[in-house]
């Protein structure tokens, strides 16, 4: 069982890393993201583990593709998984750290790798021969003395020739720029663009730049690179700062709380569509 | 029944919305005055070519009683939240008539003490009250890997505990902007936020090897905090308070 007791960049499976090697527990940028929406999600996952998702599946068989690392695919015969041989291969698959995945979808994850690969900056940004590392992990000390990590797809190379620029690659429905503004609110990449800026800094003393790839998940596998304001970047670091104080409040007290105190009971509005209705 | 909620209803609001109307009229004013002054040299680089940013400092150096002119001498706005530095800090306690002093200064060790002063107690202050900055708390806080604590450990160390002082004998004083530019920039947020060289463009990204921006492309807000390492040092304070 590894066990980290020092800050820096460590080279560990995703497995050991989600498991949270810090002895006494640290918050990484999705833990965070679940903090906010409620403590008491954020308990039960650390205790109970996140429930697996089909998007997942076919998000850690493209990052597999295209960066080269993370676990090993177990490609599934069969149209879809209703049949219960797919089924029990899929569990069998997940059982032993691999990630299952349909043969016809394992198809489409290799033309996404390949259309990202044509990409002239979203390849760069992935390349190795601009050095960097992809899937490493960081730990920390952050703000409130509370111990933080990141887990980078792509860790630049700090000293190269290159402006360092973070790499984080995401797949989607749409890669349209308001699609990708709405994922980055939604899903609190923001959160994260902040999580892993300070990552770098803390621990390796650099202040590197930041780039979302956004693949679509069907043909032709389009992709928008996205960079975000300095705006959204403050908010972020806004959202991180909260997460880290609410993070050592409930560690301190041991309280959990859902989404408001459980003695507290809020006045709630209508929403302002209803109050137009004629009828309200 | 309705005219009797509206008449309990409509009371208050209009008290407050006179306020309110009032400062939005000020802040209006306000903003005038910071597109006048973004492009001059009177701003201190991190407020430079923004506005809205040195609306915000002037409006918050209001609530400090601090002249607008002051107010952009004394602060910086980092993530978009004004942040007195600590000199500003510590000459605002100072000017409501709290003592703070330097007890003991170097690059690893920085202490300070401070008396609240009360005016009903024999002597006029409340017991003295000490923080400690050492190196060491600053590493376990994982500042000391940040640029501006490699080159000037001293300077920062006082910033930090210039703020914690402050904090702790004059609370009310500084209410609106309870942390010194210095200590949230420490962090690195800031520092992040507008330091990473600024825009990424496709040409650097692709084009090989790619040059390093400009720094004028990213307005540094680690500049300031240089310029002013005489500002900080020992005993000089300013006094914005007084120039009221």
């Amino acid at each position: 069982m590894t066990a980290i007791t020092e800050p820096g960049v460590y080279e560990l499976d995703e497995a050991t890393y989600h498991a949270d090697p810090v002895p006494g527990g640290s918050l990484s940028a999705s833990g965070a993201k679940t903090l906010l929406r409620a403590p008491a999600l954020f308990q039960w996952e650390r205790e109970h583990g996140r429930p697996p998702k089909r998007e997942y599946d076919l998000g850690h068989a493209a990052h597999k593709l295209v960066l080269g690392v993370g676990a090993e695919l177990a490609i599934v015969d069969g149209p879809d998984w209703r049949t219960k041989a797919a089924r029990q291969q899929r569990d069998e698959a997940r059982e032993v750290g691999r990630v299952p995945i349909l043969a016809h979808e394992h198809e489409q994850v290799q033309a996404m790798a390949a259309a990202l690969h044509r990409h002239p900056v979203a390849s760069k940004l992935l390349d190795p021969g601009r050095g960097g590392q992809p899937e490493q992990s960081l730990f920390w000390r952050g703000a409130e003395n509370v111990w933080l990590r990141a887990r980078l797809d792509w860790l630049p190379n700090m000293d190269g020739p290159h402006r360092p620029i973070i790499a984080d690659y995401k797949t989607c429905d749409s890669a349209s720029l308001s699609a990708v503004r709405r994922a980055v609110a939604n899903y609190g990449y923001y959160i994260q663009d902040a999580w892993y800026r300070s990552a770098v800094g803390n621990v390796l003393g650099a202040r590197p730049a930041f780039c979302f790839i956004f693949q679509e998940r069907t043909p032709p596998y389009l992709v928008t690179v996205v960079q975000l304001s300095e705006e959204a970047q403050a908010a972020g670091h806004r959202a991180m700062s909260r997460a880290i104080e609410m993070y050592r409040d409930c560690t301190e007290s041991g309280i959990w709380p859902g989404y408001v105190g459980d003695y507290e009971i809020p006045e709630i509005n209508l929403p302002p569509w209803i109050e137009n209705e004629e009828y309200a | 029944m309705s005219s009797e909620i509206a008449t309990r209803d409509q009371q208050p609001a209009g008290a407050q919305e006179s306020a309110l109307v009032l400062w939005a009229y000020e802040a209006r004013q306000a903003a005038q005055v910071a597109m006048s002054l973004a492009k001059t040299s009177f701003v201190p680089a991190s407020l430079r070519g923004k506005p809205e940013d040195i609306t915000a400092a002037i409006l918050a150096g209001q609530e400090l009683g601090l002249q607008p002119m002051a107010s952009l001498r004394s602060m910086d706005v980092i993530q978009g939240t004004p942040a007195l530095r600590a000199h500003a800090m510590r000459g605002l306690v100072q000017s409501h008539g709290h003592r703070v002093w330097l007890v003991e200064q170097s690059p690893t060790r920085v202490v300070m003490r401070g008396q609240r002063r009360s005016p009903g107690l024999a002597g006029g202050y409340e017991r003295e009250q000490e923080v400690v900055w050492t190196i060491e708390r600053a590493a376990a806080l994982g500042l000391t890997s940040k640029d501006q604590w490699k080159r000037q450990p001293q300077t920062m160390l006082t910033a930090r505990a210039t703020g914690e002082i402050c904090r702790l004998i004059a609370a009310d004083v500084l209410y609106a902007m309870p942390y010194a530019a210095e200590e949230l920039d420490g962090d690195g947020p800031a520092a992040a936020v507008r330091a990473s060289g600024g825009r990424v463009t496709a040409a650097e990204i692709v084009g090989d090897p790619a040059p390093q921006p400009e720094p004028e492309a990213a307005p540094d807000p680690v500049q300031p905090e240089a310029a002013e390492d005489a500002e900080l040092d020992w005993p000089e304070p300013a006094t914005p308070g007084g120039e009221a």
